[in-house]
């Protein structure tokens, strides 16, 4: 009798854990990813027409929200949806469990078989996109060399070493140890290698530094004053994060802790603070975070025309020169049509002065990514097309083998 | 159902970096490649230089017991002085010539005009690294553009012509008050400097 309980407890443990697996890789929860990651697109593609196409990105497919109200017409819609992030991880989920507990095994499926692998990289290249993908801007003007783009959003602190007069080594104070900072939060960075450390304070996410003539004595109680400026902290962008640029107040302390100078930092700012420990030199600075190219580009010519009579841009078009230590290589990238190299890509992003109708000479913005998974959707594409076109053929191939043993037999 | 721990653990270890805590003190050993950013780097840049490069300011010294107020357009820098602020000190960039802008301010006073060869009689003193005109003037004070005339007020003005117009370094406010200020008026002319 126990023996006989056991039995069907096992049969009910066994049951259920079966069931929920079926529900897991079951058509259901694909057929509503699908949708959702359908209704994600449309809703993000109509929002980011009224703010950036970073700022919806982050907001519809970050990870960091689970999930989100989408804006239309400029009105909050009250409903919650799920992030494309967390969708597209219970389709990736879905799908493998379909894949290895579903999908029939044998020679007549290996279409399915293929198309379903085709989707998973799909999946599997949007979160290496999400994760580890990197996205700046390099802006140069015509006739200038640049190795060096700028991250969008992400801000760093750089102490440099100088020697006679340069720069020779960087310090980073990185974005992880930055991006959670309030003002009224004080963090020490003990520089390792340095003969002082980095106390910040008053860190701001958006923040401009003002010259103390714009204000006047009652706005300045309270405030600090360094170098003829105060910061003035700001509300962060929520439309337009990469216009915010942070700002902070930072104390140098020597390895005891005493102050030896104080500097009011801004990623406003064109040049570093300096300041003297010892008989050295050395600047810090707050900026948005720099990553070097393994190439250089120069800007030959940029140009730009427009539809007759309207600001509809028809050619926006920038010559450039990539120089490496092989040679030197001559290409264009133009709208639609990025110059990608050795892992990353360049798109025409801006240009200016757009402003002064009289300027000869313009500047170019490229937009660079640096995405391990750039070609994985056209990859997954044609491996997805392939499944579909063997499991068609076949198909098709069994149908005509059908039809003409009953065309024999009749 | 063994597996729904096992998930939960996965899910929970997955989302656990997102949630960890940045202490008060960190060491710092990260460093970047130099690039061309680098080289453009100036060492010892002021303030202006750094925040706002190019664009046209002042440097100078604040006397003691002078108040900021807010630069406007007329205003590149703003002060007031004495009891409820009535003095006040301001370095405005105007067009006309010096004869012209030296007669406005005598015309405020009531004063009659001056001819071009009279100004070259005016005393000097030092503002902006050279010696430049100083005008005086007491009386009914008619600051014009609808406002009451203020009686006895005082005046004390620098002037000096720049390639683009005029710089003026003006204190105006009851006659005693700008007397006693104007120790520090000829000081804060004698630092008044225009920044790199």
């Amino acid at each position: 009798m126990a023996d006989e309980t056991e039995s069907k407890r096992t049969t009910r443990k066994k049951s259920l854990g079966t069931r929920i697996v079926n529900i897991l890789a079951g058509f259901h929860i694909a057929c509503v990813c699908l949708l959702l990651l359908g209704i994600l697109t449309w809703l993000g593609t109509l929002e980011q027409a009224e703010h950036t196409l970073l700022a919806t990105t982050k907001k519809y497919f970050s990870y960091e929200n689970f999930f989100l109200f989408p804006e239309f017409n400029e009105k909050t819609i009250p409903i919650p949806i799920p992030s494309g992030f967390w969708v597209g991880l219970v389709f990736f989920f879905n799908l493998l469990l379909a894949t290895i507990l579903k999908v029939r095994r044998g020679v007549k499926q290996i279409g399915v078989l293929i198309s379903h692998c085709g989707m998973l990289l799909l999946l599997v290249g949007a979160f290496v996109t999400q994760v580890k993908s990197e996205r700046g801007n390099m802006a140069i003007d015509e006739g200038e060399v640049s190795d060096v783009a700028q991250h969008y959003t992400d801000h760093v602190i750089e102490v440099s070493e100088t020697d006679e007069g340069k720069a020779s080594k960087v310090h980073i104070i990185a974005t992880k140890y930055l991006k959670d900072l309030k003002p009224e939060m004080v963090r020490l960075f003990r520089m390792k290698s340095l003969p002082f450390d980095v106390e910040v304070n008053d860190y701001h996410q958006n923040a401009m530094p003002l010259p103390v003539e714009t204000l006047d004595q009652a706005q300045l109680s309270g405030v600090e004053l360094l170098d003829g400026f105060v910061l003035d902290g700001r509300e962060p962008d929520q439309k337009e994060a990469e216009r915010d640029l942070a700002g902070c107040h930072v104390s140098i302390l020597d390895k005891d802790g005493k102050k030896l100078d104080r500097v009011l930092l801004s990623s406003a700012c064109v040049h570093p603070a300096s300041f003297e420990v010892g008989e050295r030199v050395y600047t810090i600075t707050i900026r948005k975070a720099l990553w070097k190219m393994p190439f250089e580009v120069q800007l030959d010519k940029f140009t730009h025309e427009f539809h007759p009579g309207t600001r509809r841009p028809r050619v926006f078009r920038s010559d450039i020169t990539r120089l490496e230590e092989d040679g030197e290589t001559e290409k264009v990238i133009r709208m639609n049509h990025p110059m990608r190299h050795n892992g990353y890509t360049f798109f025409q992003a801006s240009w200016g002065p757009q402003d002064d109708p009289t300027a000869t000479k313009f500047y170019s913005v490229f937009e660079v990514v640096k995405n391990p998974a750039d070609h994985w959707p056209l990859v997954s594409l044609i491996i997805t097309g392939i499944g579909l076109l063997v499991h068609f053929v076949m198909k098709l191939v069994s149908f005509i083998t059908k039809q003409m043993e009953k065309n024999v037999r009749a | 159902m063994r597996q729904i721990p096992l998930m939960v653990l996965l899910l929970a270890s997955f989302l656990m970096p997102g949630c960890k805590n940045i202490p008060a003190e960190v060491e710092i050993d990260e460093t970047r490649e130099l690039n061309s950013m680098d080289e453009r780097s100036r060492l010892h840049a002021s303030g202006w230089q750094r925040f706002r490069p190019g664009e046209r300011h002042y440097v100078y010294e604040v006397p003691e017991g002078w108040l900021r107020r807010k630069s406007t357009q007329m205003r590149q820098v703003n002060f007031g002085f004495g009891p409820e602020g009535r003095g006040e000190v301001y370095v405005s960039e105007t067009r006309g010539d010096l004869t012209q802008n030296v007669n406005r301010w005598r015309g405020q006073f009531g004063l009659e005009p001056i001819s071009v060869g009279e100004m070259s009689s005016l005393p000097r003193v030092m503002a902006l690294g050279a010696e430049l005109a100083l005008v005086e003037a007491k009386g009914t004070f008619g600051p014009g553009m609808g406002k009451d005339s203020r009686p006895d007020y005082g005046l004390l003005g620098v002037i000096g012509g720049t390639r683009d117009g005029v710089i003026t370094i003006k204190m105006v406010g009851p006659a005693a008050l700008v007397e006693q200020e104007r120790e520090h008026f000829l000081q804060f002319c004698r630092g008044l400097a225009l920044g790199e």
